[in-house]
């Protein structure tokens, strides 16, 4: 996988972000009724922000240094926390995240399954001891359904 | 200043209730705790830690809390940088370069402990000038209009883009991007919705703490990810934890220096802690007899810009408390969790929440003795969690920080705003792009469209507020000026005719 492209994919969000705001400012009114509209600053701070990330993007991408640092492994784990975070209404906190944490310990760091359970177990537990029982947070933790 | 000693006294005995100690404590020993994970910083730590604040009855245990976190987090990173040449933050990156070589040569635990006892005496000297220094800001600032505000976070941003490490033209996008995203929900001056594409979760913004949960703490789990070696862990000696006779002797000038820089350059939004490091770093360089020591293990290298870190730690709330400003994006974190505790920072603040602001600076010198007298004792202990390896620490801080996202408002939407920023936050990371400038630009937005706007009513739609308003116009002339000056600078650099400054790896 090309070591640049988590860098070529920052500067699209950035674009794409400043391309959606500019386009709606217009919808909000830049000068209502002698006064400043909803859509003046969004504007002023949209159009200097798309002339800046072709500038910046150009030059950082011509002369980007390899850090040295994988891509494949994050993007393994950004598309695991993307199904996690999908489906956490229906599969609920402890097996939404026993999963998360097996794709954790048996995907990105090779660990056996039997560690990759102890891990993804006790990991499960202290949170749900922590943020259920302690700070009696009312977490969604079964299936959707059971 | 009578004044203010009684009021401290009184900030005293809300800070030395037995509660109150309590939450100091636990708040010191989770910071160091979260902290001291390698890649883990601080801003990463107190909005993972958040949540835990929640649970607590009163605003001011609540904040003394995070207070005593964001110091333990501190320490905690320090840790990481001086035992496995691993800083939790940009400013950590100065310790790194003695502290570690410190550590190699079997020098571990007086650079730890120098590190704690540098931070200790600056912070107490931060906190004792902030005592005199907050009221005045206080009551310069209750004077402030729109104009003035427009002017004051105008500077902010300049300053942020500038200051924050790294080029100054990543710096503007980053703030022009966190303006835009600061922006979403409802306008507060026409009532209308703004960027929220039909989604009624964002009707009141996009969440600031799962947003910096998953900037910070996801974002630099998954860069982590990309690090193909495991091996952080600590295996070197810690040997003796007293510093000897002549390290004292060197580290003595260098806590004092570094303790005054830090707390000026700390009262300056977007300053903070790298700054101050660095500059210390350089001063102490500069003026010690042995120059070329620095790199290979001086103990000043160590001393100067952990106190240097400290102190601006500590002066950064003076923005934050008395302009309702936040210096850097630790405070950032802090003002959206003194906003969920419904106290304003501002200059109201020490009207309306007096307790509040006295109790909280009371509790920094409870906590700066406490910090010392725990981590001391406990480095062993440190040292312990840091062979513990990263699959096992990444998937504890991975699942505290789902479920702690969750908790803020027990909203699965608040998951769906940690991941996206995680994901923001790695992509930004690999892209050397700072997110402190977005989270500050973040903040301000608000205040940046509502002052311009309502300066503009009382202006009759003319931008002659800025040059009538005396305190407006130095405000925005600074701004331009700090901005001028840093792209001109950056301008020759990429020319060539400058030596190139490293860029600092961010928190």
């Amino acid at each position: 996988m090309n070591r640049n492209l988590p860098a070529l994919l920052a500067y699209v969000l950035i674009a794409a972000l400043g391309m959606a705001f500019a386009l709606q400012s217009a919808s909000l009114g830049y000068w209502v009724d002698g006064v400043a509209g909803a859509g003046l600053l969004p504007l002023f701070a949209a159009v200097p922000l798309l002339l800046l990330v072709a500038v910046v993007a150009f030059s950082s991408l011509k002369s980007a240094a390899d850090d040295g640092h994988s891509v494949a492994q994050p993007f393994v784990a950004i598309v695991a926390l993307c199904l996690y975070a999908a489906s956490l209404p229906w599969l609920g906190f402890i097996l939404g995240t026993v999963l998360l944490v097996l794709v954790w310990g048996l995907l990105l760091y090779r660990k056996s399954w039997p560690r990759a359970l102890a891990l993804a177990g006790v990991s499960v537990l202290i949170a749900v001891l922590i943020f259920q029982l302690i700070l009696s947070v009312p977490l969604p933790l079964k299936p959707a359904g059971l | 200043m009578n004044e203010s000693l009684l009021q401290l006294l009184h900030g005293f005995s809300l800070a030395l209730t037995p509660e109150n100690l309590l939450y100091a404590l636990v708040g010191s020993l989770l910071g160091t705790l979260v902290g001291v994970l390698p890649g883990v910083g601080p801003v990463a730590t107190i909005a993972v830690l958040l949540p835990i604040t929640y649970q607590v009855q009163t605003p001011i245990g609540a904040i003394i809390m995070l207070a005593a976190i964001y110091y333990g987090a501190m320490y905690g990173g320090s840790t990481t940088s001086i035992l496995l040449k691993v800083p939790g933050e940009a400013a950590s990156v100065i310790t790194c370069m003695d502290g570690y070589e410190m550590t190699r040569r079997g020098r571990a635990g007086p650079a730890l402990a120098i590190a704690a006892i540098g931070s200790f005496i600056a912070g107490t000297f931060a906190v004792i000038a902030l005592t005199f220094v907050g009221p005045m800001f206080a009551k310069f600032a209750v004077a402030f209009g729109p104009a003035e505000y427009f002017g004051l976070a105008v500077l902010g941003l300049a300053l942020c883009a500038s200051l924050s490490g790294g080029s100054p033209l990543k710096g503007l996008l980053m703030v022009f991007a966190g303006l835009l995203l600061g922006l979403v929900g409802i306008d507060t001056v026409t009532g209308v919705e703004r960027f929220t594409f039909g989604t009624p979760e964002l009707a009141n913004g996009i969440q600031m703490i799962p947003m910096l949960m998953g900037l910070y703490g996801l974002g630099e789990i998954l860069y982590s990810l990309g690090q193909k070696d495991e091996n952080t862990s600590f295996n070197a000696k810690l040997g003796s934890i007293l510093p000897s006779k002549a390290e004292w002797k060197e580290s003595q000038g260098a806590i004092a220096r570094g303790s005054v820089l830090g707390f000026i350059v700390g009262l300056i939004p977007g300053g903070g802690a790298l700054l101050s490091s660095l500059l210390s770093y350089t001063v102490e360089k500069r003026l010690s007899k042995t120059p070329e020591a620095f790199g290979r293990g001086a103990i000043a290298g160590v001393a100067g810009p952990e106190s240097a870190n400290n102190a601006s730690a500590t002066s950064s709330f003076v923005p934050l408390f008395t302009l309702g400003l936040p210096g850097n994006a630790v405070t950032a974190v802090l003002f959206a969790a003194l906003l969920i505790q419904n106290i304003q920072p501002g200059p109201m603040m020490l009207v309306r929440h007096a307790d509040v602001f006295w109790a909280v600076i009371a509790s920094m010198y409870v906590g700066n003795i406490m910090l010392l007298v725990l981590n001391l004792p406990l480095v062993g202990l440190w040292v312990q969690l840091l062979r513990v390896p990263f699959w096992i620490l990444g998937a504890a801080v991975l699942v505290l920080g789902i479920f702690g996202a969750y908790s803020l408002q027990n909203s699965i939407f608040d998951v769906y705003i940690l991941v996206i920023s995680g994901v923001v936050g790695y992509l930004f990371r690999k892209a050397d792009l700072d997110c402190a400038p977005l989270v500050m630009a973040f903040i301000l937005a608000n205040i940046l469209d509502t002052s311009l706007r309502q300066a503009l009513i009382k202006s009759d739609g003319s931008l002659s507020f800025i040059f009538s308003k005396p305190i407006s116009f130095v405000l925005v002339t600074v701004a331009v000026l700090v901005l001028v000056t840093q792209l001109v600078r950056h301008l020759r650099q990429m020319g060539g005719s400058l030596p190139a400054k490293p860029e600092p790896s961010q928190a």
